[in-house]
């Protein structure tokens, strides 16, 4: 029974991704930004979690221009196929630096907006990212079966 | 190109279940260290809580693993059910992250930023192991019970 239908389009993922690059860019070209802050204090996990952001964020630019914007010939299959898995490690290094920037003395005083912002985005990449796959697995599903 | 996809509500109440037990349990770490301002390591059943709730959201990202495979080849997974497997187990791993950390006095970083990968991994680590401890306890069993070999 299908009460509600959902369709993603590619302006969620674009909004998403234009706030991970101003997080990403703040975090490269002001190194007094909490982003910055925070992988600087945080040592090897930190640096971790901004390779990790960075690689998701490169690749969810490419799915975003090959996969949606470009002409159907042009075909970036992994990037689609795991699109999932970089929208929640975005999210996921998002609810990272949030916790972290939540210890004593980490963060520079009056980032609060920011260190809710980091939460509330982790938290709706993560709720988008499992909804679709979700969804994307129930439509596979019956088409593996309606080809049984 | 849009995919057209399609969630009942019922998705969308144990979906709301399970994110809700994450974010509370975050939560309560983030309000145990923001309203006492001390050290994730002096506030030992909160920042369990939070530890918990850290890798559960990880844990989330391994019942996507599992669904993504499972897409793949057709195989029928109840997800309500792999995702509150997969957020025990997240949650089992959350605890023992935190005593770890707590008994050899590492860093609370180090703790935050294991979470999440100890909740991917939970299905990987924790089910595998459970599974072998339950054939070997059942093969004990029937030995000591005399069932093998009659």
């Amino acid at each position: 029974m299908k009460i509600m239908t959902y369709t993603p389009s590619i302006y969620p993922r674009t909004l998403y991704l234009v706030w991970a690059f101003c997080t990403l860019g703040l975090a490269v070209t002001s190194p007094t930004s909490l982003t910055a802050v925070l992988a600087l204090k945080s040592g090897g996990v930190g640096g971790l979690g901004v390779i990790v952001f960075s690689t998701s964020c490169f690749v969810l630019l490419a799915d975003l221009v090959i996969n949606d914007l470009l002409p159907d010939k042009y075909e970036l299959q992994f990037a689609r196929e795991y699109r999932w898995l970089c929208v929640s490690s975005v999210a996921i290094v998002y609810w990272l630096f949030g916790t972290m920037a939540l210890l004593p003395g980490t963060s520079p005083q009056g980032s609060w907006v920011l260190i809710a912002a980091y939460f509330a985005i982790g938290a709706w990449g993560m709720t988008f990212a499992f909804a679709t796959k979700v969804a994307r697995y129930r439509n596979q599903l019956a088409a593996h079966e309606h080809a049984v | 190109m849009n995919m057209l996809f399609s969630l009942g509500w019922r998705d969308l109440i144990w979906l709301t279940t399970a994110f809700t037990l994450s974010g509370a349990a975050s939560g309560a770490l983030a309000a145990a260290v923001v309203v006492e301002s001390r050290t994730l390591l002096d506030l030992p059943w909160l920042v369990i809580c939070g530890s918990i709730g850290l890798a559960m959201f990880g844990g989330l990202v391994g019942t996507l693993f599992t669904v993504h495979s499972a897409g793949a080849s057709g195989a029928k997974v109840n997800v309500p059910m792999q995702v509150a497997a997969d957020l025990g187990c997240a949650a089992v791993l959350g605890f023992v992250a935190y005593a770890v950390v707590v008994a050899y006095g590492w860093e609370p970083e180090v703790l935050l930023g294991s979470l999440p990968l100890l909740g991917v991994a939970g299905q990987k680590v924790l089910v595998p192991l459970i599974k072998s401890l339950v054939t070997v306890a059942g093969a004990v069993g029937n030995r000591l019970s005399g069932k093998v070999g009659e």
